[in-house]
């Protein structure tokens, strides 16, 4: 698995619901040494200042993860699913459903994971990114995974991750949701404006990009 | 770039919608909460575990020829559920309380830990405080799994559930009180044969979208469709008429109507004598009946008498038919009556009646209703003269402090022109029964017909039975008596629980706020009709059964309870051990609950639409999709808070206990009970159990079944069934006709449920004579909240079902968005506010802040406040209800007399809030 794809898993991790052993890798700094490693292999460079250490227990931990992202009053205040910040999200729902079939990406419909869930998306950005390495190597269509991922992180998480981070950053007590917040939109700002160059690139002069 | 790839090939996003979607099912579907009637048959569109979408399915045949069909059935809420379905307003995990009440700090926990927790809660409660210290609101979106879970598992603890109907303030005193049942309904399609339509204390415009149409087209047909209503309402609009009556004064403005009927000669006599008390002989001196006790030893107290012109004599009324066969009844007369103690001056109580009527003339009414004295008379005419009316009064009279009146002056109009058990006439409330398998289910040990069958034996039997005590007793009333006597399943009326525990109790002894004729305090008349044991059995919980255990299902208790969630979480909150709310979402009683239980939403669990004669079918809701999470149906989650009472009874050594009431209780193998040993647990099992039982008791087509139901979607009712609701229909249903209740009083003669077995106008009971209501009359309503300008009404709002779909961003932006009160346009300009505003709306009651909706369509001194907002949607959290203080008419707790008994959503005091008085002022902001 390319360090990008890891990359997008570990911040699916990040929002999952917070299991016991998760929040331990939090709180232990794993969760920010392994995206140290990723971040420099993929090519994505950040402020060194963001901590991605989580600094307070798991019982407050995942109370504030329930109260942001799965109830609240009139509904979660920083929903996980990108279907609540577009018009209409049993569209949004039917779009990402239709990527994940094209490119068959198993889809659960169980547990928090519809599948416009943060951690859906993200670990569909991975699976495009495996498809794409894989055909690079065995000289297969590429192009395919690659347009998929710039038309799915331009129109899908490039749209409403910032949206996210704000509510996040303006409800949340834990710098350690903050700071994935914004570093999430870091990393999806980044990889938007990869991949766009890397499609456009290979779609003005294929045969360049290719050698 | 897309046209260039092959099969297989991205190449740009319009590929992935090459592929043409085939559902992976289509299933029937309908909303089976609490948007009464509903019923709307629709499809739900179902692919990879989702539902997408939903639309009326339109599917209802013809039933009478000339009257339009039902179809199509549906409203914006329901064909924009699944909005709802996957709404961010979900909750699909337990979750246990972490921080403080209400401050939205929550853990996730397993069932298993969750239910554990709240069994050893409720055996620590009936330990400290006895089984009637464990409270269940009854909600109304209980349907179907809720209210029979419900109800199983709080009887097999001997806890207590509210009454829904004074919960809901949606009882009709006046009806009862004249009827003995509150709750005729008439199929809709029977509105088209009405010649004049009254709107009158209902908005079916905004409340009965589905069912509008009819109202359209009987208008097409000739009929004059009259509003009347203080605002211009959204259904005035669409009315031939809009009579703009003074707020509260309804009751004058039918007494008028009355007097114009009786002043001009338009009674219908033969109806009248048949179906009313109005020729019974009373004596002008006492107010009472005459009976046969005063006119033999040993006589019956129950025995009237009218005066038969042909013999000259009192003669005895009937109490098995409202035919009077030879006997002809004077409706208006002086008597002399023999009588044991002498001769008695004694007249019918029609002649009683006709002095208080020219008290009411149109003029005076005028004065009273500001309804001119012309359109009075024109529409007295038309309602006496056409033979055919509805009032769509939809239960709403009745949440007027006053409504009993207001609804006994309507019915009285209605006595006299012969506008009941008549294609196209009567009033509406709401009912449900038939679907009698609803509650069969939850009384078997074996499946299969077999104790249905002996159920129905039994029933054979017993009217058997009290036939030869009284051979005058019909089925329908026998089934209202069985009901009175059966105290045991812990349903109670709501007021002594709001009385000593939720804070009402301050209001309601603020004499102020009640009528003026009330002579006594309001305790002094509480302590009356506790001290008569006229609550008996239901006066529960008493004071010192401090409530420790309260279980929200299918409700939202800090939304609904006049008087507020302030007051409730002031009173009530801090004496309760444990909270928890089922439910498919965080209301606002979810948020201040220790655990909340994710409850599976339509769609996601079979469902049967409230069964009602409204619609006239029992439509089915199938399992379209899984619940979400570790969401389930309401049967389920009671079954496992069951079997971990079992299991936590056991390890305790819990023993077996009576209730307060006498009921025995053994928690030890209360599981066993609920599943009857793991027989009644599949959820399609119990279904067609239901489906089968409902058949064999006569309301369901002999060959139902879920399979059958499945197939078709619904069916239509083909009998009344056994329960007292239904039965008291009084009419049969007819495979090609409309429904019209009480036809079987009309057509057959059958008597009613009253103490003198007809329409009952002359109440005796003492405190109605004290307070001059013995017969209809008009009462100003009183100054509930203090003496302010305006008077709140109230009503349903468009966009939601009681506080479901308020957060629904569909229906928000289908309107402003927010709660607002509808205020007039000189009231705004005196108050110096814009439209959209927020100002302050108080009384000594309360407050709330909210936007102004400026509209001439309020009266002055109007302000409509459609309900349904949560608290939170209100700025503080404080909604209308804390303002409005929820007072309860002391009469209604009046018993010891004829009909006037409890039984499950009838007779019972319920809180009002029309006519809340409160003022408005500008919000200053500060620099």
């Amino acid at each position: 698995m390319s360090a990008t794809a890891s990359l997008y898993r570990l911040f699916a991790d990040v929002y999952l619901f917070p299991e016991a052993n998760r929040i331990q890798s939090f709180i232990s700094g794993e969760l920010q040494r392994n995206f140290e490693k990723l971040a420099g292999a993929a090519g994505f460079q950040f402020d060194p200042s963001y901590s991605l250490i989580l600094d307070t227990t798991s019982e407050v931990f995942e109370s504030e993860f329930i109260a942001l992202h799965e109830v609240g009053m009139g509904g979660a205040p920083c929903a996980l699913h990108s279907g609540h910040y577009m018009r209409d999200r049993s569209k949004t729902m039917e779009e990402v459903l239709r990527f994940y079939r094209f490119f068959h990406f198993k889809h659960e419909s169980t547990t928090d994971h519809f599948p416009d869930h943060l951690s859906k998306e993200l670990k569909f950005m991975a699976h495009l990114e495996g498809q794409f390495g894989a055909a690079e190597l065995s000289d297969g269509d590429f192009l395919s995974p690659l347009l998929a991922q710039r038309d799915f992180i331009t129109r899908n998480l490039n749209s409403w991750v910032g949206e996210l981070a704000a509510f996040i950053e303006n409800r949340s007590s834990i710098s350690f949701n903050k700071e994935t917040g914004h570093l999430l939109v870091e990393f999806v700002t980044y990889e938007t404006q990869r991949l766009n160059q890397l499609a456009d690139q290979f779609t003005e002069s294929p045969e360049e990009y290719k050698a | 770039m897309s046209e260039q790839a092959e099969k297989g090939q991205y190449r740009g996003v319009d590929d992935i919608y090459r592929e043409n979607w085939k559902w992976d099912k289509v299933t029937w579907a309908s909303h089976c909460i609490d948007c009464y009637p509903g019923n709307c048959p629709m499809r739900v569109y179902v692919k990879d575990g989702i539902a997408w979408r939903e639309e009326p399915a339109a599917v209802f045949p013809t039933i009478e020829e000339g009257v339009p069909d039902l179809n199509p059935m549906g409203c914006q809420k329901g064909a924009g559920w699944t909005r709802t379905l996957y709404g961010k307003e979900r909750v699909m995990y337990p979750l246990k309380r972490v921080g403080e009440r209400g401050e939205g700090k929550w853990k996730r926990v397993s069932w298993d830990e969750a239910a554990t927790d709240i069994a050893d809660s409720i055996l620590d409660a009936i330990e400290e405080k006895g089984a009637e210290s464990v409270i269940a609101p009854s909600g109304c979106n209980t349907h179907t799994w809720g209210t029979v879970g419900r109800q199983m598992f709080m009887s097999s603890i001997g806890g207590l559930t509210m009454d829904v109907n004074a919960e809901m303030n949606d009882f009709a005193p006046g009806h009862y009180l004249t009827y003995g049942v509150f709750d005729p309904v008439s199929s809709i399609d029977d509105w088209f044969h009405a010649g004049v339509i009254l709107i009158w204390n209902g908005n079916p415009a905004y409340t009965r979208i589905p069912h509008y149409h009819f109202i359209a087209e009987a208008r097409y047909k000739g009929a004059d469709i009259y509003t009347i209503a203080p605002d211009a309402s959204p259904s005035a609009v669409h009315a031939d008429y809009h009579l703009g009556i003074k707020p509260g004064t309804d009751a004058a403005f039918a007494l008028a109507m009355a007097q114009v009927v009786v002043e001009e000669g338009l009674i219908e006599e033969q109806f009248a004598r048949e179906q009313t008390d109005l020729p019974l002989l009373m004596n002008p001196d006492t107010s009472r009946y005459l009976r046969e006790s005063e006119m033999e030893e040993g006589g019956a107290g129950d025995q009237f008498y009218v005066w038969d012109e042909i013999t000259q004599k009192a003669v005895k009324a009937s109490r098995g038919t409202l035919f009077w066969g030879d006997v002809e009844p004077a409706l208006t007369g002086e008597f002399t009556v023999d009588t044991i103690a002498g001769p008695v001056k004694l007249q019918t109580v029609l002649s009683a009646m006709i002095p208080r009527l020219q008290e009411y003339t149109p003029e005076a009414a005028f004065e009273i209703c500001d309804i001119h004295p012309d359109t009075i008379r024109k529409l007295a005419r038309k309602i006496a003269e056409r033979p055919t009316k509805v009032v769509c009064s939809l239960s709403n009279a009745g949440k007027h402090y006053h409504g009993d009146l207001i609804e006994r002056s309507m019915l009285l109009l209605f006595g006299l022109t012969g506008n009941w058990g008549r294609k196209g006439t009567g009033v509406q409330a709401w009912t449900t029964g038939m679907f009698d398998g609803w509650f069969t289910v939850a009384m078997k040990q074996q499946r299969g017909p077999a104790e249905v069958a002996a159920i129905a034996d039994m029933q054979d039997a017993m009217f058997e039975s009290a036939k030869q005590q009284d051979p005058t007793i019909t089925r329908p009333i026998l089934a209202i008596e069985m009901a009175k006597m059966s105290t045991s399943s812990g349903m109670v009326p709501p007021f002594f629980f709001w009385f000593h525990h939720a804070g009402c109790e301050g209001a309601w002894k603020n004499r102020d706020w009640h009528d003026p004729s009330m002579k006594r305090s309001f305790e002094e008349y509480f302590d009356e009709a506790v001290d008569e044991n006229w609550w008996d059995g239901v006066d529960y919980p008493r004071k010192e059964q401090t409530p420790r255990v309260l279980i929200e299902c299918g409700g939202n208790v800090l939304r609904r309870t006049r008087g507020g969630s302030k007051m409730l979480l002031k009173h009530l909150w801090p004496d309760l051990n444990m909270i928890v709310s089922m439910d498919i979402r965080m209301s606002m009683t979810a948020l201040y609950s220790d655990y909340v239980l994710p409850i599976a939403n339509q769609y996601e669990k079979i469902g049967f639409g409230i069964p009602s004669t409204h619609t006239m079918n029992l439509t089915f809701c199938d399992r379209a999709i899984e619940p979400p999470g570790e969401a389930v149906n309401e049967w389920e989650a009671f079954r496992r808070l069951s079997e971990k009472l079992e299991q936590r009874a056991k390890e305790r050594g819990f023993e077996g206990y009576a209730d307060a009431r006498g009921g025995e209780h053994q928690l030890q193998n209360c599981h066993s009970n609920f599943t009857r040993d793991g027989l009644f647990v599949d959820e399609d099992i119990i279904a067609d159990e239901m489906i089968r039982d409902s058949a064999m008791l006569g309301s369901l087509p002999a060959n139902a079944s879920l399979e059958e139901i499945r197939r078709k979607g619904y069916f239509r009712w083909e009998g009344l069934g056994v329960s007292a609701r239904a039965l008291n229909q009084a009419t049969d249903p007819q495979p090609d006709e409309t429904f019209a209740p009480y036809r079987d009083r009309v057509e057959k003669g059958e008597p009613w449920p009253t103490l003198s077995r007809r329409a009952q106008f002359l109440i005796e009971h003492p405190w109605f004579i004290e307070a001059d209501e013995h017969l209809p009359t008009h009462k100003n309503p009183p100054k509930i909240g203090g003496d302010h300008r305006f008077q709140i009404s109230s009503g349903h709002n468009r966009w939601s079902i009681h506080s479901l779909n308020t957060a629904n961003q569909l229906m928000l932006e289908t309107h402003r968005g927010a709660p607002h009160v509808v205020i007039n346009d000189q009231d705004a300009a005196d108050l110096g506010v814009e439209d959209n505003e927020e100002v302050r709306v108080y009384n000594d009651q309360g407050e709330f802040f909210v936007p102004v909706l400026i509209s001439p369509s309020a009266q002055p001194g109007q302000v409509v406040m459609y309900n349904g907002f949560e608290p939170y949607q209100f700025t503080d959290w404080k909604s209308p209800n804390d303002a409005e203080p929820g007072m309860i008419k002391w009469l209604h707790m009046a018993g010891g007399y004829g009909h006037l008994k409890y039984w499950g959503t009838q007779w019972q005091p319920c809180p009002v809030m029309r006519n809340t008085y409160a003022s408005i002022e500008k919000i200053q902001l500060s620099e």
